[in-house]
């Protein structure tokens, strides 16, 4: 019922938005429907983890740990988005950046994407799953061209077409799923546990091949290297609000679907292969995210490189198993609330300098003391420093592969100083350095008060959560690594 | 007979769907582009029904009719349309000349039957050259999203691949349920709206629908 509340609540919210003309009856549904799915998701979370059950109110939606855990974070990161979004949108209405046509489509598409990201985690059919995430690509690539601006329409270009083809063969690696079970004709709706339960039946060398789709497919949608490369465009094109929800909620439920397919593989071929995929794939994005971040030229570009990392980490984690695999799911956590709080930052960033270039941001420190603080202890926290939980998910992830991999943790390693070092050149320049001058223009102050409570708030609740798992989290990762 | 009958309309299906893409990767004009893309999803609607000639059900009835409306008249219309209203100028270029482009398609007409894709091409029993095929369709798709420079050309094989992948589905047996399969082509008839959004929004701030002209994005 709280499932079915929540997604009612989206579609309530976009039709809302759809057809109200005063952009506070938009902002009112929105939050409500954000909030709404952050109390349901917590709700289910809540239940999976205390009783160990899988939530299923209707016959094809089904919520497992670790849709709970993707459900959950969907469910946070898009709560804070909204709440953001609201004196964010309100600002770049007042500065006449936007029109408030562009406010009421960021309405429109936000809820259709939270709507079905939530779905796809829900979904219990592989290919159920695979038409809800092809659709949130059709919602967002609208939402990256959000400004029209011809750099926009490029970025939105690349990321419909690159996304597109990933896409597609992600669901020839589904189909190929479906040969376990020996049906001629036509398949009816298949559930994950009715694949996993036939895995013994596929052939040895059509498991791979689908993995390998899988992997290249969703991992297009999760940003791994090297289908990376919309990433870095789109990251930097979309609004601050909707990298936040790139990077916060979408890659979860990508990866949620890796890892899903992951488990059949692993029934059908044992854990080596998708291992070495993991490995492979998680190594390559942080040695291409670490070399790429020296010659960065925009700020939200950062962030873009910075998820690349993480996501590869993540690939990492789970590649090594045991506890890396714990690692990786409190990784994905930590890196959520995180990169929503630095993108909601250079959000703010954006609205006081006017200009995404780093060399053109100087002194922020002094300018926007309070979001260059928060941005500045972001970037503390995604680079893996205590008392930050990443430190020790990094260090756990690291611990894992380091007796079987010694050498993928060597570079590994290397490439992680290299990315800190990379983004405290950048950072520091933009925070530490000398202010602008008087005739710049800018005068020194926050925008809004409003505009620093969404950033803040992920920061505090990443600190809580570094210090104190709560059990049912905790059952939830476990059981999630288990499956 | 009928089953004789089935297995050669599915291969007449596959081969004409390989020569649609041969085609695509081919023609000069976008409306011929269109016009191959609709053929080539009509070959899909045939294939739909081809496999149960003994039993046709009205959910597969209904599954091909849709597809027929939507991937055969609505999507090349819709594309027709948007050539045709903001006079787009074809884009010929492309990163391989054409006898090098057919020489590519040749060397995966030789992957496909060769021992690395023998799994895959048994996957539908008997007709192993007729899925090799099948799979070179998805290859050669593959090939005209990377090779051409067009927008619309790269609309075209994003479309053409998903043709290809159905037609994989299909021959392979794995055909999803009624439900799914609508959800599939939902999926489509939206992407095509959205292409036809992007393709001329690309030709008005690039002044071409050459995507190697687009260079903002550059730091």
């Amino acid at each position: 019922m709280l499932f079915i509340i929540t997604i009612l609540g989206f579609a309530i919210a976009t039709l809302i938005s759809v057809v109200a003309k005063k952009r506070r009856i938009m902002e009112v549904a929105s939050v409500a429907a954000s909030v709404v799915a952050l109390v349901s998701m917590s709700v289910i979370a809540y239940q999976v983890g205390t009783t160990g059950e899988v939530y299923s109110p209707l016959p094809f939606v089904s919520i497992d740990s670790m849709g709970a855990i993707a459900g959950w974070l969907v469910g946070v990161v898009g709560c804070a988005n909204m709440l953001y979004a609201v004196p964010y949108f309100g600002k770049e209405l007042a500065k006449q950046i936007v029109s408030p046509r562009r406010v009421k489509k960021f309405y429109i598409l936000t809820n259709v994407f939270l709507g079905m990201l939530l779905l796809c985690v829900a979904a219990n059919n592989p290919v159920l799953a695979w038409i809800l995430l092809e659709a949130t690509s059709l919602s967002t690539v609208f939402l990256i061209n959000y400004y029209n601006k011809p750099s926009t329409i490029e970025a939105a270009w690349k990321y419909l077409i690159i996304s597109s083809i990933g896409l597609l063969l992600g669901f020839l690696g589904t189909l190929l799923y479906f040969t376990a079970l020996g049906h001629q004709g036509s398949i009816g709706l298949i559930s994950w546990n009715d694949l996993l339960a036939q895995a013994g039946q596929l052939n040895l060398t059509i498991a791979k091949v689908a993995f390998a789709l899988v992997m290249i497919g969703y991992g297009t949608k999760v940003g791994l290297a090297p289908m990376h490369t919309w990433k870095p465009d789109a990251y930097s094109k979309a609004p601050a609000p909707i990298g936040a929800l790139f990077s916060g909620a979408l890659l979860p439920v990508a990866f949620l679907l890796i890892l899903r397919f992951r488990a059949i593989t692993d029934a059908a071929v044992g854990v080596a292969f998708s291992q070495h995929l993991l490995i492979g794939f998680g190594l390559l994005s942080i040695v291409i995210a670490a070399f790429s971040i020296m010659v960065v030229g925009r700020y939200k570009r950062l962030l873009a490189y910075s998820t690349i990392e993480h996501t590869g980490i993540i690939a990492l984690g789970f590649g090594f198993g045991g506890i890396g695999a714990f690692a990786a799911v409190l990784h994905m956590i930590y890196h959520s609330m995180i990169k929503s709080s630095m993108f909601f930052a250079t959000g703010n960033i954006l609205l006081k300098y006017s200009t995404a270039h780093i060399k053109r941001v100087t002194g922020a420190l002094g300018v926007i003391p309070s979001t260059s603080v928060l941005f500045f202890i972001g970037f503390l926290a995604v680079t893996g420093l205590p008392p930050f939980g990443i430190f020790l998910t990094e260090l756990m992830t690291l611990s894992a592969g380091v007796s079987h991999y010694p050498i993928i943790v060597a570079i590994a390693l290397i490439a992680m100083v290299t990315m800190f070092v990379g983004l405290f050149k950048h950072i520091s320049g933009m925070v530490l350095s000398e202010p602008p001058s008087t005739g710049s223009g800018i005068k020194p102050g926050e925008d809004s008060n409003w505009l620093l409570v969404m950033p803040a708030a992920m920061l505090v609740l990443v600190l809580i959560l570094s210090f104190y798992v709560p059990p049912f989290l905790q059952t939830l990762i476990q059981k999630a690594i288990g499956q | 007979m009928n089953m004789s009958l089935s297995l050669a309309v599915i291969q007449v299906c596959v081969v004409l769907l390989f020569l649609t893409i041969i085609g695509l990767h081919v023609v000069k004009k976008n409306l011929s582009e269109a016009a191959l893309y609709s053929l080539q999803s009509l070959t899909i609607v045939v294939l739909l029904i081809a496999p149960h000639l003994n039993d046709l059900s009205p959910d597969i009835l209904a599954i091909a009719f849709l597809t027929l409306v939507v991937k055969v008249i609505f999507a090349p219309q819709f594309l027709r349309h948007m050539v045709l209203k903001n006079g787009f100028k074809f884009t010929s270029s492309t990163y391989a000349n054409t006898p090098v482009t057919l020489l590519l398609i040749v060397g995966i007409l030789g992957l496909v039957t060769s021992s690395i894709f023998a799994p895959l091409a048994m996957l539908a029993g008997g007709q192993h050259l007729t899925t090799s095929l099948v799979l070179a369709a998805i290859l050669s798709s593959l090939l005209l999203v990377v090779n051409r420079k067009g927008a619309f050309s790269e609309v075209m094989g994003v479309l053409s691949l998903e043709n290809s992948i159905v037609a994989f589905g299909i021959l392979a047996g794995l055909e999803q349920s009624a439900v799914l399969q609508l959800g599939i082509i939902f999926d489509v008839s939206i992407w095509v709206i959205v292409a036809t959004v992007f393709v001329p929004l690309v030709y008005q701030h690039i002044g071409s629908l050459d995507v190697t002209n687009m260079k903002k994005l550059r730091d």
